[in-house]
């Protein structure tokens, strides 16, 4: 059963198409890898998947929902409760300690707070992040890379987009926080579709997608 | 998910959302604490002094009736212009048979120096005084109901000479003579009753070679309405002076007041008045002589207020508006995250709106506790403003709400409209560095 279904998405900027006519079909728990040259869109496809970028043709079901005919406040309660997103930037607010980045998403969505927090104190107990009152830009790319990581799995999502998620990190500390998304994909059933570059990890996906000319193309 | 947050969510939501932004936050609701401490003290010491000017500008002559002076100004056997029209029976007279005057009450000055003599909070005093001549037709029936306005010197073994005193001769004395020799203030309903005595052709810088005649007075009323300079008393009185001291000159009269047959009839009243040399005064004129300058006092004022207004308020919009701009990128990380636009603008309409509302409520009340300082502060050090008014500050509750109401729109609405442009815009383009 799919959880994400994309069909025929165009997005183009200007006069430049990035997407064209791409079709997707993502089921639960599986993981996904998506690669590519750089520049060809792959930021671009996550976040029209996360449904951060509305500006696109085709149509796009998420959890059997058309985003397309959703009012702003039911896409805020898809993203909420089906998906999950690592940026590549990270987007961590730098005045906040790694639990409250985490936790953000609850406080401001009115979820229950004590339960995101133990939630959350195990994810990034899982992920080895210090749980203190330093600020995360002071924390090292990696602890940062990480603590979005962790921000991204606190409401148990269905689908955890991540935009290079490993970008920052050392082979071994890559490899860990696969194995933790693993187990937890195990645990939690969620689809994890990742944009990859690293070929070990592309070993670990259950499907690996390239983009190129503006759709997807599978590989071996 | 439920539109409304529980308070201990809001705290945290407001915790986490200002963590290192607090300096700004507190700068803007300081520049709008200023803005409204500003605006309230302006607007009260605006009004008070308003009322202040309204007080020592307004009259009573009523709208049908003219007074008649002549151009310079007279007080009592003063002169300060010579040369100038002086009122005759000859006038009078003119003026009594002009079809658009329906009575004419005359008001004579003595011409002969006076001293009165009492006891004041059980101190013995003297003064020399102006006795001014006025018709009872003139003071009404209202203020003569219990006084008998009819008194000649052969009455003075029976009876009371009857007084009426200005008001703002009360003030007066209140603000310079009972200050400066540490008597009591005198209110007009203290004074009524208080007996006194008389003395005509005797002063402390004039003696006339006539006897000097002595009666015994008492003030029966103050009015708004008398001459300041002088003691009103009545006038078949004051002419039997002036005959009985100077038999050879001829009756002037210090003023005239003319009561038209219809309103409408005034202003071609004035017009044959100025035409003959004196001066004519109305309600009217009083009263637009008075609105210039209470006017441009409080033009000043507000002109002041409103420069300071503007520059807090535009302070306080500008640090609103830029605190959201710095944080479209925070506001699109929970944008992106899930957080609904509904719960967004209502934690935002908390922390701009009521958080505003609450720092205005408190900046004005400060403005109160300062204006009314200054005006204690004032009135301490001015003794005619103390005996003038009770306060220098007004508080009109509308008008200060509204003050607020309008600044709170302005401030937050602006910032709010700015918010509303976040809230559509994409997220992929707030998250764009």
């Amino acid at each position: 059963m799919s959880i994400i279904e994309a069909r025929n998405i165009s997005r183009s900027f200007d006069d430049m198409n990035v997407l064209s006519g791409l079709n997707l079909d993502v089921r639960k728990g599986e993981f996904l890898a998506i690669t590519g040259k750089s520049g060809v869109g792959k930021s671009t496809l996550l976040a029209i998947l996360g449904t951060h970028d509305l500006n696109h043709d085709g149509t796009l079901i998420v959890a059997d929902k058309d985003t397309g005919k959703l009012s702003s406040s039911e896409l805020a309660v898809l993203r909420r409760e089906y998906l999950g997103f690592v940026f590549q930037d990270f987007h961590l607010l730098p005045s906040l300690t790694a639990m409250e980045n985490v936790i953000l998403p609850v406080v401001f969505s009115g979820g229950n707070l004590e339960y995101a927090r133990n939630h959350a104190g195990e994810v990034l107990e899982k992920l080895s992040v210090r749980i203190d009152d330093t600020p995360t830009s002071l924390l090292s790319r990696g602890e940062r890379q990480r603590v979005a990581v962790a921000r991204g799995l606190v409401n148990k999502p269905s689908v955890l987009l991540a935009d290079e998620p490993s970008a920052s990190l050392d082979e071994e500390s890559e490899q860990t926080l696969f194995d933790l998304l693993d187990d937890l994909r195990k645990q939690q059933n969620f689809a994890l579709i990742a944009v990859v570059h690293s070929t070990v990890i592309l070993h670990r996906a259950d499907r690996v997608l390239e983009l190129k000319d503006g759709t997807l193309h599978e590989t071996v | 998910m439920e539109l409304f947050m529980k308070p201990s969510e809001v705290k945290l939501a407001l915790h986490l959302w200002n963590r290192g932004h607090w300096k700004d936050y507190i700068f803007s609701q300081g520049m709008l604490f200023t803005a409204s401490l500003l605006l309230v003290f302006f607007l009260t010491i605006g009004l008070g002094v308003q009322n202040l000017l309204d007080r020592f500008l307004s009259n009573d002559l009523p709208a049908e009736q003219v007074r008649v002076t002549p151009a310079g100004l007279q007080a009592g056997f003063f002169q300060t212009e010579t040369g100038g029209m002086e009122i005759t029976e000859e006038i009078k007279n003119e003026l009594e048979s002009s079809p658009l005057v329906e009575r004419v009450d005359p008001q004579i000055y003595a011409h002969v120096p006076a001293l009165l003599r009492g006891q004041l909070g059980g101190q013995p005093y003297y003064t020399d005084i102006t006795l001014e001549g006025v018709t009872g037709e003139f003071l009404g029936d209202s203020l003569l109901k219990d006084i008998d306005w009819s008194y000649m010197l052969e009455d003075s073994s029976s009876s009371f000479l009857p007084i009426i005193l200005s008001e703002n001769l009360l003030i007066l004395y209140n603000a310079g003579f009972a200050e400066s020799n540490d008597l009591l203030g005198l209110t007009p309903e203290g004074v009524l009753g208080t007996e006194c005595i008389v003395t005509l052709g005797r002063s402390s810088i004039a003696n006339l070679d006539h006897p000097p005649v002595t009666v015994r007075a008492r003030i029966e009323a103050t009015s708004r309405n008398m001459n300041l300079f002088a003691i009103g008393v009545p006038f078949e009185f004051v002419d039997e002076m002036n005959s009985m001291f100077l038999p050879d000159d001829t009756r002037r009269y210090s003023a005239l007041v003319l009561t038209a047959k219809t309103a409408e009839d005034v202003p071609e009243i004035v017009r044959a008045v100025e035409e003959t040399g004196l001066r004519a005064e109305t309600r009217r004129g009083i009263a637009q002589k008075a609105e210039i300058l209470v006017g441009a006092v409080t033009a000043a004022l507000a002109a002041l207020a409103a420069a300071i207004l503007l520059s807090a308020l535009s302070s306080a919009i500008h640090t609103l508006v830029a605190d959201l701009k710095n944080r479209r990128f925070a506001l699109g990380v929970l944008m992106a995250l899930g957080t609904p636009h509904n719960r967004l603008a209502m934690i935002f309409a908390f922390q701009i709106f009521f958080m505003s509302f609450v720092t205005m409520v408190l900046g004005a009340a400060l403005g109160c506790i300062f204006s009314w300082g200054a005006s204690s502060a004032l009135l301490s050090l001015s003794p005619v403003l103390r005996a003038s008014v009770d306060s220098l500050a007004v508080f009109p509750a509308t008008w200060l709400a509204t003050g607020i109401g309008v600044m709170l729109a302005t401030s937050t609405g602006a910032a709010y409209i700015f918010f509303g442009r976040i809230l559509k815009t994409p997220v992929t383009r707030l998250l764009r560095p």
